[in-house]
Order: C-alpha cells, then structure tokens, then sequence
C-alpha cells in the first residue's frame, strides 16, 4: 500500500497481515535564528538638542544608517533631496528637538487600519520623508532618535514597497529590542534625559 | 577605487548647497510658526486640518519641514490662521518703523532690581519695552 505523508508530517501506517510498511517521515523544520544588533553613536550627528544613533548588524561592514546613506548616494535623481534630508537631521537636531507628531510620521507604518496603535508607553518605528526617499527611527523622546535604515518608495503603500517595506519590519522589531532595553536598564537615560548610556558591547536581540 | 562607506557622511556633507540650508531652514521656521499660530488660537491638529480641507496626515507632510511649500498653500494657511507666516525685511521694516514708543518716568525705591522694574510694565512688544525700560528714573 503507498505511503502518503499529509503536510503535518504524519505517516499512515498500512499494516498487511505478514509486512509492516517502513515509512519514511518528511517534515519541515523552521529555525528561529536569533539575530543580534549593536548599538552606535553617531559621532557625526551630536547635536545640542538631539542626539543621533544607529545600529549595526554583525555580519555588516557598516551601520544601518551608513548603509542608507551609501545606497542613496550615488542615486542622481535624490541627490538634493538627500542633502535636504542630512540638513534638516542637523536643524531639528541644533535648534528643533525631535518632535515626534510634528517632524516623524507613522502613518504607512501603521498602513493596516486594522491595526491598534500601540499601548501609550510601547515605542514605535517612525518615518523620515522626503519625496519618495523613507527612513525609517525611532524617536525615543525629544533629545534620543535612533536612525535605522531605508530607501526609495516606488509603491502606494510603503510595506508593499520592495524598497522599502523589509525596512519597515526591520525596524520596528529593532524599536522592540531598544525598548526592551530601555526598561531593563541595559540602555539607561541620562539624569537629564537629553542622552543615553550602554556598553559598547551591548547587544540587541531581536 | 571602492569608496570608503564609512567615510559617506563627510562626502554627502560636502554635497550640501547654501540653498539645501536656506530652503529646510525656511520650512522648518515656517512650521514653527503654524504651531505657534495654532496654539494661539486653540486649535487642534485635527481642527486645522480640517479648516484647510486636508486631513492630518496630508498636514503632517506639509509642515515637516521637508515639503516643498508652495506660495499658494501658505498663503491659504494665513488666510485660515487669519496672521501672517511669512513677512519679508521690507514689510518688517515699514511695520516696525511706524511703531510709537511713549517714555514713562517712575519713582521707585533705590533697592529696587531691574527685574522688579519690569515687573510692572505689561508691554506686548518687546523692542519697546526695552525702550521704555531704559528711560525709567529710579
């Protein structure tokens, strides 16, 4: 009698009389693969009211952020709207303050209008836009901004985007990790709370 | 050659155009100025947004400072917030030069601070109060 495994992975066993059937199993085995980031200063991008971080994945030659920067830099067509960008990063930093509803937006983070806003105090990834070109933060008050990584949108909806959109889970599992740190302390704010403080071997998992 | 990624920042930064600089830093005071406009009058996000027929999200974009403003959408955001945003040298020049400023002279106690002085003039112009604040007798 044929074997047919179903997509459990189970086996039907068809005993004859005389000749027990051996069954080969086939099953599917997913890895969760923890993946860790470390946290980065960006020595370029201390400001009197905002002080700008990124992260770096391991397997990485360069931080989030720098990675942007270099993918976005030889693109012709964005390249005063990058510069516009890197000037006002300067302005909110120097004289602003990251003012999360007034200069970051959520909205094509949080697309799906299913979709609950988070609990008050949980932190959530936000955007930087100019034009079509998105990068992806975390605001995590007026004088903390933690920048990750992003692209050109060439979609209506930002997590459809092929740019974009793995960017966007991209950061919001780091804003997990950031802020799980931040309760537990590994990431502690200053007594002010204009800065924060880690272990340059401080790792993230996400 | 391969460029140095880590070395990005500093070739971008020297990308950057007097006008780079001029056009955010014109937006993001044109921005602060529609806040400041808003809370003056009491207005929430929402209630702007309506006023100016957009919804928060399209006024967000607007005012990020990033969104290149046109002359016609600041000109309905003044006509809505019912006050200048923009106002040019020459306008502020022919506002202010006509601007009276009227001397008072007070007699107060020699103990008396600068500080306490001011305490007692309610002056909504600040260019005049220090004016008047100069003239004070003690």
């Amino acid at each position: 009698m044929p074997f047919e495994p179903n997509l459990t992975g189970e086996a039907y066993f068809y005993e004859r009389s005389i000749n027990v059937l051996k069954c080969k199993f086939t099953c599917k085995i997913s890895l969760n693969v923890n993946i860790f980031v470390k946290l980065i200063r960006l020595t370029e991008f201390q400001f009197r009211k905002v002080k700008y971080f990124t992260v770096k994945f391991e397997e990485n030659d360069v931080n989030e952020f720098f990675d942007f920067l270099n993918r976005m830099e030889d693109v012709s067509e964005i390249s005063e709207d990058l510069a516009n960008m890197l000037v006002w990063i300067e302005e909110i930093g120097e004289n602003y303050g990251a003012i999360k509803n007034r200069y970051f937006r959520n909205e094509s983070i949080r697309a799906d209008v299913q979709a609950l806003p988070p609990p008050r105090k949980q932190m959530e990834a936000m955007e930087i836009q100019v034009e079509n070109i998105r990068l992806y933060c975390m605001v995590a008050n007026e004088h903390v901004v933690f920048l990750f990584n992003g692209g050109i949108k060439t979609t209506n909806n930002a997590k459809d985007c092929p740019n974009v959109g793995k960017y966007i889970d991209q950061a919001n599992r780091i804003v997990l990790g950031i802020d799980e740190m931040l309760k537990t302390r590994e990431i502690a704010w200053t007594e002010d709370q204009t800065d924060i403080e880690f272990d340059e071997d401080l790792e993230i998992e996400l | 050659m391969t460029k140095d990624k880590t070395a990005v920042v500093e070739r971008l930064k020297a990308r950057i155009l007097p006008e780079n600089r001029i056009f955010v830093r014109k937006n993001l005071a044109i921005s602060a100025q529609v806040e400041a406009l808003r809370k003056e009058k009491g207005w929430t996000q929402k209630e702007l947004a309506r006023k100016l027929g957009k919804t928060e999200s399209e006024v967000s974009r607007l005012l990020s400072g990033l969104h290149n403003l046109t002359l016609k959408s600041i000109a309905k955001l003044e006509a809505e917030l019912g006050s200048d945003i923009i106002v040019t040298p020459l306008e502020a020049h022919k506002r202010y030069k006509s601007t009276e400023y009227v001397t008072l002279r007070i007699y107060v106690p020699v103990q008396a601070t600068r500080n306490e002085l001011a305490a007692h003039y309610v002056e909504e112009d600040e260019v005049g109060f220090q004016k008047l604040s100069s003239n004070i007798a003690v």
